[in-house]
């Protein structure tokens, strides 16, 4: 065997350990299991599904709203609530209209004032404003007609209609 | 003899073995978005060195990949070193051996990479449009619907796979000083190859997503092919909610230092032409 042969041999068999090196050592550390070796962490799938935990579904919004006295100027009528967030994850609510309902009739549509940015399972109080004419309410309930929530640059719009806060 | 020893060096594989050992730790070469902000709600940054997955900034990593791309790195840095000792001592009995192991490996790292990205990018406009709705309705795989796109991926596959092995046999070919003739004609049919693939990406990229409709949801999924921007929508009809949700591609400048390492390569490998020895067998006549 020539030096060249040689060398060709020797390239070829790094080249053989660079490729099956990696395989061997990543199934011998996890027990010759492929699926173990292949697929993430048992953690950092637990981590990453309660991260989406409750994003496609209404109950993420159920009770997070709690509602205080309301206000009326002129025929402006303003619900303060706060909402505590249930995601894992901020968000920002771009647009929520809201109907306001007192002793069971609904009185009145009201929507945000601005946009609001939520820390994750952070609180932020959300005013409501609309126009009503009638006496204050007193004991005043809203339920989510539709609203725009953006969150990591993903942008949902829903409308509801069983999403209903309470007063505080 | 100083200037001797200057002019016998392969500059050309000196930059690019230098280049190959900086450019695995020059970061991704492509990252790819779904959302905006630092993390996005799904991102993938990822080099043939290096892979780095996050979900709502949650990070997700395999073992064995870690490890392929760890043993790929340092196949790289390997390949790297032996061009820069084949280059600086072109005339040593082992150096077009060690030559030939680094020179081409940017290049076709390079060509490597992109590879997958299209193919990802036409199973998801061109595949998943398919087998989608008779998963989700329960239907099952419908073999008529889906032979078509599968035999369209296959045949772009195949093409960048030709196109690459046709261009190798055209630098292999100018590297031995072949006539003229026979190198215009590879360089006019690699050329034919490479643009027709590039010109059906440009198609493809043009025509809208297919509408679907998966168990009561308008789904439009829309990915770029490689670099740019698109959004999908999935729209529920009752309750009536509607995702939307831009995804963003884009190729890095360490990329553009990747293909040009490989261009350098490339000259390097032509270039070496001059200090190639007579084959062995010659030798003995």
């Amino acid at each position: 065997m020539n030096k060249d042969t040689g060398l060709k041999i020797a390239l070829m068999l790094l080249g053989i350990l660079l490729s099956v090196g990696p395989l061997i050592i990543a199934l011998g550390s996890h027990n010759w299991n492929i699926m173990a070796a292949v697929m993430p962490s048992d953690a950092e799938i637990k981590q990453s599904t309660d991260m989406v935990t409750g994003l496609f579904d209404n109950k993420g919004f159920e009770n997070a709203f709690s509602i205080g006295l309301p206000t009326i100027q002129g025929n402006t009528l303003r619900v303060t609530t706060q909402f505590t967030s249930p995601f894992n994850f901020p968000i920002t609510l771009n647009e929520l209209v809201v109907s306001v309902s007192d002793q069971g009739a609904t009185i009145a549509q009201a929507r945000n004032e601005g946009v609001v940015e939520i820390p994750a399972r952070g609180t932020a109080n959300i005013t409501f404003v609309g126009t009503y004419t009638g006496a204050l309410p007193t004991n005043p309930q809203i339920q989510i007609d539709n609203l725009t929530v953006e969150f990591y640059g993903i942008t949902v719009f829903a409308q509801m209609s069983s999403v209903q806060g309470g007063q505080q | 003899m100083k200037s001797g020893f200057l002019r016998s060096i392969n500059w050309f594989g000196l930059i690019a073995g230098i280049l190959m050992i900086v450019l695995p730790f020059m970061g991704p070469w492509w990252i790819g978005q779904a959302g905006t902000g630092a993390t996005g709600a799904f991102r993938i940054a990822t080099s043939p060195f290096d892979l780095s997955i996050s979900l709502m900034g949650q990070p997700l990593t395999s073992a064995l990949v870690g490890l392929f791309l760890l043993f790929t790195k340092i196949a790289f840095i390997i390949a790297g070193i032996f061009l820069i000792l084949s280059s600086l001592l072109p005339t040593q009995w082992w150096s077009q051996r060690l030559f030939r192991y680094g020179v081409m490996k940017p290049f076709s790292q390079a060509v490597f990479f992109i590879l997958p990205l299209v193919i990802a990018a036409l199973v998801v406009n061109v595949l998943l449009p398919n087998i989608l709705p008779g998963l989700l309705n329960g239907a099952g795989l419908q073999i008529n619907t889906i032979i078509s796109p599968i035999a369209f991926i296959v045949v772009v596959v195949l093409s960048i796979y030709v196109a690459y092995k046709l261009f190798c046999r055209l630098l292999s070919k100018i590297s031995r000083e072949t006539e003229k003739s026979q190198i215009k004609g590879n360089i006019i049919l690699t050329s034919i190859f490479i643009a027709t693939i590039v010109a059906g990406i440009f198609v493809f990229q043009s025509i809208p997503p297919p509408a679907l409709n998966v168990g009561g949801a308008q789904v439009s999924l829309k990915v770029p092919y490689v670099v740019g921007t698109a959004t999908s929508t999935v729209q529920i009809v009752n309750p009536a909610v509607t995702f939307t949700a831009p995804a963003t591609l884009s190729l890095t400048a360490t990329f553009l230092v990747a293909v040009a390492t490989g261009v350098l390569g490339i000259i390097a490998r032509i270039y070496q032409g001059r200090f190639a020895s007579p084959a062995p067998s010659k030798k003995k006549k």
